[in-house]
């Protein structure tokens, strides 16, 4: 819709103004880093500006704008040095997510965030402030699940780049075991926090869910991340991409059991009548999915492979066993 | 560009009303900004009041006043009132807020909020590069759910269920928001007659506020969320025993924040544990294989079994 553009626009440049009027160091790619904008649509900002000002639109009454070098000139403007004030969505955006991140265990900018969050009263509009304390108490984020001493220890390794030793429980493979990682990155992704290390034991960059963790001991040893390491890789949380070696799975999954849909990545899926779902997924390991499997009952069954029928057959009746009289 | 002239006009309308002193009537408006004089006067009049809803949306308040004592009404934006003054954030608050701000994908309301204070305080970084947040998106229906909860308004949307099945027509009021991992609304179904909780993600469609003025509700004064991490969580429906393997004992007493009990010679830990839902915990449970075994209730006991005794024969019932 152009209308929304344009007024998504103007607020771009309601602030855009006043910030570079108040950081004239600043060089062109940092404004657009800064504003997320390309250099064409600094561009077409600074067009749009240079044609603006206030009646009557004469040579000293129009906006100075123009890109001169690597620097934003923008002079003229009086009545733009300072930005609007904090919108209801906005204050709530930084309020909602401020609390979240203050909450996480072992964060030492928490304080400060703290501080910072007590100051944003007085950036919304006089008369705003309680609707948007009053909204913003009715939106809470989680960011994940996570041991609580266990997240401030791994994100204390990660930035003392320390080699560790954990107890891991590995969830695909339904075991525990002893190794030495090198924690690269922490990030959460789907209520779960995450840590992207090198494994010492396969020597490959690895994912490990930190609640599985069960213990994380220091070493005195320390590393250097590889070279070519990209953590914006895993912006949008840590991708499990399936791999040829992997293994065809076919689950079909009863209506009582649609939650698997929501849980399990999978790559194809089908209608079948009666609100059934055929569903096809790659994985290297199944001993997760026995478990997933055990959990939904009758309601839903592996098609292929045949192994893991077998694996749920036979785990079904090790449990099972358990509850013998 | 046909998209710059109203850019220019609504940019030239904010500068004008910013810069008065006086308040202007729509006559002296019509003549300063250009582009408004080449229209026929009822062109004119939809075109102002498509600017002032736009301006509106922008976040200012336009001030109206009686200008002559006759009812000529008077547009102005006090400057004192809609800019922003240095708020006053110390570096490491900065800081602190653009770490925060970070994890806001989608929607720029956050991240043009932060710019908003920075014109002021300076730039910072966020700090640790160690650790990135999760992309919490603010797409369209949170900002419909928003606009909802603060107006106190019903919403109308299809919702799917857990069980499948074709989307249905659900009437809410809106209490609250909440996000773990993705988007859930809690409030009151209207034709079911109760708290309930949606997930966005199962929502169908576009989300419908119900038009008309004024609050259609009155709500509790605290958002009752009622999110819960399973099935251990929420309104009780009884108190279970479930003993587990040495292996797996210490992640489910992390996860769960289960008491306790006993732990027995060969290293399997019994911990108590309140359900809410017992029929999703035998579930559960039964997911452990044989590394958990549920001791108490009976008829948890009883719910286990039979979700596992169909499994040990069976193999491919053949969907055909």
């Amino acid at each position: 819709m152009p209308a929304e553009r344009t007024t998504e626009r103007l607020k771009r440049i309601l602030v855009l103004v006043p910030w570079v009027i108040a950081h004239p160091e600043a060089t062109v790619s940092e404004v657009c880093d800064r504003f997320g904008i390309t250099r064409d649509e600094l561009a077409s900002d600074v067009d749009v500006l240079m044609m603006c000002g206030l009646p009557p639109f004469g040579p000293g009454d129009l906006i100075e704008a123009f890109i001169e070098g690597d620097h934003v000139q923008i002079g003229m403007a009086d009545y733009l040095t300072k930005p609007p004030r904090l919108t209801r969505a906005e204050a709530i955006a930084l309020l909602v997510m401020g609390r979240a991140v203050a909450a996480l265990p072992g964060m030492e900018e928490a304080a400060s965030l703290r501080n910072a969050l007590g100051k944003l009263a007085g950036a919304v509009s006089p008369g705003e402030a309680d609707r948007a304390t009053e909204l913003a108490a009715r939106v809470a984020v989680e960011l994940g699940a996570a041991g609580d001493d266990m997240l401030a220890g791994l994100r204390r390794a990660v930035d003392e780049r320390r080699r560790l030793r954990i107890t891991y429980y590995s969830s695909g493979r339904d075991e525990m075991n002893e190794r030495d990682i090198d924690p690269l990155l922490l990030c959460a992704s789907l209520g779960y926090w995450y840590v992207i290390a090198i494994d010492h034991m396969s020597g490959e960059e690895r994912t490990f869910r930190v609640d599985r963790i069960r213990d994380a001991v220091a070493t005195t040893e320390t590393f250097s991340p590889p070279p070519g390491f990209d953590p914006s890789r895993y912006t949008d949380g840590p991708f499990f991409t399936p791999s040829s070696r992997d293994l065809l799975v076919t689950l079909e999954v009863d209506p009582d059991a649609a939650w698997i849909r929501e849980v399990v990545p999978f790559e194809q899926e089908k209608e079948l009548p009666g609100g059934r779902y055929r569903i096809e997924l790659r994985t290297p390991h199944l001993a997760w999915l026995v478990r997933l499997l055990l959990s939904a009952g009758e309601a839903a069954r592996a098609v292929e492979p045949p192994e893991l029928q077998e694996a749920v057959r036979d785990a079904a009746a090790r449990a099972l066993a358990l509850y013998a009289p | 560009m046909a998209g710059n002239d109203k850019i220019e006009r609504l940019l030239n309308l904010v500068s004008l009303l910013l810069d008065t002193r006086r308040p202007l009537s729509v006559k002296d408006i019509r003549e300063k900004i250009p582009g408004y004089d080449d229209h026929s006067d009822d062109a004119f009049h939809r075109m102002f009041e498509r600017d002032k809803n736009d301006i509106r949306d922008l976040g200012f308040v336009i001030d109206q006043e009686d200008i002559d004592g006759w009812g000529e009404t008077g547009y102005r934006i006090r400057r004192q009132e809609a800019l922003l003054d240095d708020p006053g954030l110390a570096p490491d608050e900065m800081a602190a807020l653009s770490l925060a701000a970070q994890a806001w994908g989608g929607g720029a309301d956050g991240s043009l909020g932060l710019l908003k204070l920075s014109v002021g305080s300076g730039v910072a970084e966020p700090g640790s590069t160690g650790w990135l947040l999760p992309r919490v998106s603010l797409d369209r229906d949170i900002a419909v759910l928003l606009e909802a909860i603060d107006a106190r308004k019903r919403v109308r949307f299809a919702y799917r269920t857990g069980g499948g099945g074709e989307p249905q027509g659900r009437e809410v009021e809106p209490h609250g928001l909440y996000h773990r991992g993705t988007w859930y609304l809690a409030g009151y179904d209207t034709a079911r007659d109760g708290l309930r909780k949606f997930k966005l993600a199962r929502v169908s469609g576009a989300i419908e506020l119900n038009p008309g003025p004024g609050p259609d509700f009155e709500r509790p004064s605290k958002a009752e969320l009622g999110i819960t991490h399973g099935p251990w969580e929420g309104e009780t429906e009884g108190v279970a025993r479930v003993v587990f393997s040495p292996d797996t004992a210490w992640w489910a007493e992390r996860r769960t924040g289960a008491l306790r009990v006993e732990e027995r010679e060969d290293g399997w830990v019994t911990l108590e544990m309140p359900v809410a839902d017992m029929d999703s915990f035998a579930g559960w449970v039964a997911g452990f294989a044989d590394a958990a075994v549920a001791l108490e209730p009976p008829e948890l006991r009883a719910a286990v079994v039979a979700r596992l005794r169909p499994l040990t024969t069976g193999g491919a019932r053949d969907a055909g």
